[in-house]
């Protein structure tokens, strides 16, 4: 017997607020002593390593306080004879395969909704797509510049069109038909600025590379966005979103100067005295990143996009409720993450190769680390519902190069442009992880070196052990981008046939959506 | 639970391939496990055991009550040893007889809860471990305990499947069997009771409060008896098990000759009453890796087991690799984790205050769940990467077997027959043969030729163990030594606080009556000292009776 979803959130949400003062109270219990107990001994390894353990905290701290207090809003379903709204439905385009656009085109079609128009924004004057408009019965638009990338694409779109509501999609994410039912009651309150619905990528069973990146997404979709949005802290993801076409008239439309839009429209509308609400359904599905290259430069433009807006756009107000403040710093501290974790590469190399460290008495510290650390994995794996795993924890750290290079340019670099991230063709790339290569060679050498320097003290095991850990968190991007999957045998089309009458693509997934939802 | 798996091996034309892999794993087990079962001699425990043996069973029995272990153990070695003598290799049979029987033992377990494959690989596991080749080779009780562990899994998942008395009886049997056969049994029992309670009888109570919204008033009450007939064969049986140890412990606790029940004060006197550091509050995260350590690659140097606790940043990246995983774990491997968890934290929290708890040795009972878990974490691997992780596990098992089996400064190892071999072949007419602590004379008896008597030293106690006081133990070494120009002291357990304390007044003693020492061996837990006199001391006794 299933109980209702509303006694196993409750549930759900006292065990995790009773694993949260837990996991808050080994946390204290480690940080008083590594800052007042432990005896330093290098005193830089030492600045360093409390630095990077206070931040760790920090963010572990945010991540309880957000989980703390979720919500799963379930806007009521409107009836849409009696209503009197108009949608327009944006698929932005720019050089996307038309088999994917076409497939996201057929599943917006279908969208219940009496009065909706499905838009192609194409950027990139495709002939090709504007068949797969016309043959599907979209309308196309496109423009002779890319001004703005895709906010310049979507602003061009809403001068053009008079929707009261626009619903946003990538390319390659393909909504459901109840997209509109689920998400439009939110829209009662006059107050909402749009409603946001999660990420998803379908192709995470085809693709290691987009496996890895949804499980990271779903961490983020799942309780830390439950999380902000009773704190108003819901910020638009580019994608799977609705928004209201007054609060675009407010802001003027979707920011151009920021790559990352979508963050930077949320904060305006915030500031303007609109709020989000997150619907935590699942309502579209995408094409995650295939290669490496492709992720990294999908992570990138997201944190160099945000690390503009907190470097040079003031992204915080006067009047701002203080909890929407502690969510925003806490999604800027996200990409400070690299840094965090290129200390703890440091370490062990400094301990093997110079016999450096940054505490004395090393066994006293998993007395009060391991504790810390047990409860606060147990407390992340509940409230992610056991769906956090190794996989989006390595594609989070080993993005480190990535998080530290978005830092610099974002401080010092030039203006960042807007890349769109390749959904197909995952090519052999060397580059990318060549930081990625020399630090496992730099921690082999360091490991062989002080074995040859100290033997087998416990000593130098122990950082042997670390140093073996974190080239099992690296060597995954790297085995990734050095050996790439083998895209599957496209089926065979026939002759002449462009664009098939079938919809080959889109009942290639339709099995999946069956199941889930339907 | 859910149905057992479908694979290949289920498959009834692969059976007999599997059972000559079976018999071809045992057989290797078996030979790890002979091929060194004499390489060490008897340590302190499994020689004090040997008087016990003696007699009738009924004395076997009496000398266990009161004691810190149930009887069934020594019952059966009355037996064994009665049939096949008291040499090393005798009293070491019976724990290498069960050890062999726990391979195929175990293949049956995890056939049991899971399939044929699995039962391979955990099978392969139990024979190449060198926790259990070790305990295999010890003439104690934990390799009886493991053997009755995987029993106990094993009918549990039968009896919870089929839910019939007879199948909770005989899980029933194998229980009490080993509840007898050592205490911390108790605690794979107690995972597989709370498991039963929490996820089988506390889902039948939410059911019937979801039924009991529907029902009118007077109804409600008798639901609770309703899933009695369900649960009676459950419940008689643990009922029967709490009978059965309560009755024994009652005895065990109360009898009179036991005087102060040694299974009490064994866990809360102070010093264990052989002048072991008294209970206190203190984290003891090296003892606690040590244990980890010893069951994962069995017993070495302290050197080598110190640098591998050192790499417990491993586990780190073990729970991390884990995670996730839970939401694809079957019931079967929930209730063998759950059974593994809840007593190894049980006895790790518990040596927080008894530090002498945290041995690997208490870990015996939670090792049969572990052992199945490895055989389920390699089953769900590729079979490329099984079969590559399973090559490595094992070379470096066989190494570390080796290892365990040769080194001279295993943790392990006490060299007590190399000590009093040395002192039987050096021995003089007239020399004075001692030993440190007095309760290692059956050791002394054990392996000094019969002609040759020793007596234990007296004792000094620093830590309010033992009551000698300097005098008295001046005292007593006057007699014992008389006017002896050679003295033997043959010295173990140099690890307990009250030896280190006696060590030292012993030294004076023989400093001030004008010994020197005269050679010192160190061999690994036991060191051997002799002292030789100027000839000019004489025997106060011996004064007294000229006179």
């Amino acid at each position: 017997m299933t109980r209702p979803a509303s006694i196993r959130r409750k549930r759900y949400l006292r065990l995790t607020r009773v694993l949260v003062l837990l996991s808050a109270l080994s946390a204290a219990i480690y940080l008083k002593w590594l800052m007042f107990d432990a005896v330093p001994e290098n005193h830089v390894l030492f600045v360093l390593l409390v630095s990077a353990e206070v931040f760790n905290l920090a963010q572990a701290a945010g991540f309880w306080y957000t989980v703390y207090s979720q919500e799963w809003p379930e806007p009521p379903m409107p009836d849409f004879a009696t209503t009197h709204e108009t949608i327009d439905v944006f698929i932005t385009v720019c050089g996307e395969p038309p088999e994917i656009v076409e497939e996201t085109v057929r599943a917006a079609m279908r969208i219940r909704h009496p009065r909706k128009t499905v838009w192609i924004l194409d950027d990139g004057q495709s002939l090709e797509i504007e068949a797969v408009a016309a043959f599907n019965g979209a309308r196309y638009l496109t423009r002779s510049d890319r001004t703005g990338a895709k906010a310049g694409n979507v602003n061009n779109a809403l001068r053009r069109t008079t929707g009261d509501f626009v619903v946003i999609l990538d390319a390659d994410h393909s909504p459901r038909p109840e997209f509109l039912e689920r998400t439009m009651g939110a829209f009662r309150d006059p107050a909402i600025g749009f409603v946001q619905t999660p990420q998803s990528y379908r192709n995470r069973h085809e693709n290691r590379v987009a496996g890895g990146a949804h499980d990271q997404l779903m961490i983020f979709y799942g309780p830390i966005l439950r999380g902000r949005n009773p704190r108003d802290a819901v910020f638009s993801c580019g994608t799977n979103v609705v928004f209201r076409r007054d609060a675009f008239d407010v802001v003027n439309g979707m920011p151009e100067d920021s790559i990352t839009e979508d963050l930077r429209i949320a904060l305006l509308l915030l500031r303007e005295g609109y709020r989000s609400v997150y619907v935590p359904e699942v309502l579209a599905e995408g094409i995650g990143p295939v290669d490496v290259p492709g992720y990294f430069s999908q992570q990138s433009r997201w944190a160099r996009g945000g690390l503009e807006i907190l470097f040079k756009r003031r992204p915080f107000f006067s009047g701002m409720r203080p909890s929407t403040v502690i969510e925003y710093i806490l999604s800027f501290m996200y990409w400070f993450t690299g840094w965090a974790y290129g200390i703890y590469l440091v370490l062990p190399m400094a301990y093997l190769m110079f016999g450096q460290r940054p505490v004395q008495v090393p066994n006293q510290y998993p007395v009060y680390f391991l504790p810390y650390l047990a409860i606060t994995l147990v407390t992340m794996a509940y409230a992610t519902e056991f769906r956090i795993n190794f996989r989006a924890i390595w594609f989070t750290l080993g993005s480190f190069p990535v998080h530290i290079g978005a830092f610099l340019s974002a401080i010092f670099g030039k203006r960042a442009k807007f890349v769109v991230t390749a959904k197909s063709g995952a090519q052999r790339a060397v580059r990318p992880v060549a930081v990625h290569l020399l630090i496992i060679v730099i921690l082999a050498f360091a490991i062989m070196v002080g074995l040859l320097r100290e033997g087998f003290t416990p000593s130098a095991t122990n950082n042997v052990a670390f140093a073996l850990g974190h080239i099992l968190i690296l060597q995954g991007f790297a085995r990734y981008a050095l050996f790439p999957e083998k895209e599957p045998e496209p089926e065979p089309k026939r002759p002449g046939d462009l664009l098939p009458p079938e919809p080959v693509l889109a009942t290639r997934y339709m099995p999946s959506w069956e199941v889930e939802g339907e | 639970m859910a149905e057992r798996g479908t694979h290949a091996l289920l498959v009834p034309g692969k059976r007999l391939r599997a059972l000559v892999a079976l018999l071809a794993i045992t057989i290797v087990g078996a030979a790890l496990r002979l091929w060194t079962v004499t390489s060490r001699g008897l340590w302190l425990d499994e020689a004090s055991q040997i008087g016990q043996f003696n007699g009738t069973v009924w004395d076997t029995i009496v000398s266990q009550v009161g004691g810190t272990h149930p009887p069934l153990y020594h019952i059966c070695m009355h037996f064994w040893t009665h049939w096949f003598g008291t040499s090393e290799f005798a009293l070491r049979s019976m724990s290498l007889c069960v050890g062999v029987v726990s391979i195929p033992v175990a293949y049956w377990a995890a056939t049991t809860i899971y399939d044929r494959r699995v039962g391979l690989l955990t099978a392969t596991v139990v024979a190449f471990s060198p926790y259990h080749i070790w305990y295999s080779q010890e003439a104690r009780m934990y390799s009886m305990m493991f053997l009755f562990g995987l029993l106990s899994l094993g009918t549990f998942v039968i009896a919870l499947r089929e839910n019939t008395f007879k199948r909770w009886l005989i899980y029933g049997i194998v229980t009490l069997f080993g509840l007898f056969t050592q205490y911390f049994f108790l605690l794979l029992l107690g995972g597989q009771f709370l498991y039963y309670f929490f996820v089988e009888f506390w889902g039948r109570l939410r059911r019937m409060r979801a039924e009991r919204r529907s029902l009118v008033l007077w109804r409600k009450p008798l639901l609770v008896f309703q899933d009695v007939p369900t649960l009676a064969p459950w419940l008689i049986t643990y009922g029967i098990l709490a009978a059965c140890v309560i009755l024994w412990m009652d005895w065990a606790v109360f009898f009179p000759a036991a005087g102060e029940a040694r299974l009490v004060s064994s866990l809360t006197h102070t010093g264990l009453g052989y002048g072991a550091p008294p209970p206190s509050l203190a984290p003891r995260f090296n003892d606690i890796g040590m244990t980890l350590v010893e069951v994962i690659s069995g017993f070495h140097a302290p050197w080598m087991v110190y640098a591998l606790v050192a790499m417990w940043p491993l586990l780190i990246y073990a729970a991390l690799l884990a995670l996730g995983k839970g939401r694809a774990m079957r019931p079967e491997s929930s209730f063998l984790l759950f059974s593994m968890i809840s007593g190894t934290l049980v006895i790790w929290s518990l040596g927080q205050w008894q530090g002498v708890v945290l041995l690997s040795r208490y870990l015996m009972a939670m090792s049969t769940a572990g052992a199945i878990l490895v055989g389920v974490m390699l089953d769900s691997l590729k079979p490329k990467h099984r079969y590559a992780l399973l090559a490595v596990a094992l070379v470096i098992a066989v190494a570390a077997w080796f290892n365990q089996s040769t080194d001279g400064q295993s943790m392990g190892r006490y060299q007590n027959r190399e000590a009093f071999t040395y002192v039987a072949k050096n021995y003089q007419p007239g020399d004075v043969v001692l030993y440190e602590p007095f309760y290692i004379d059956d050791l002394a008896n054990y392996y000094l030729p019969k002609d040759i008597s020793s007596s234990g030293l007296p004792m000094f106690s620093s830590t309010g163990v033992f009551r000698d006081t300097s005098e008295m133990m001046g005292q007593d070494l006057d007699r014992i030594v008389g006017p002896a120009r050679r003295v033997w002291v043959v010295r173990g357990f140099q690890n307990v606080d009250d030896i280190k304390a006696n060590a030292r007044k012993v030294s004076d003693w023989f400093a001030s009556n004008g010994y020197r020492r005269a050679e010192y061996i160190q061999l690994n837990k036991v060191e051997i000292l002799r002292f030789e006199g100027d000839g000019s001391r004489k025997s106060p006794f011996t004064a007294v009776g000229q006179q």
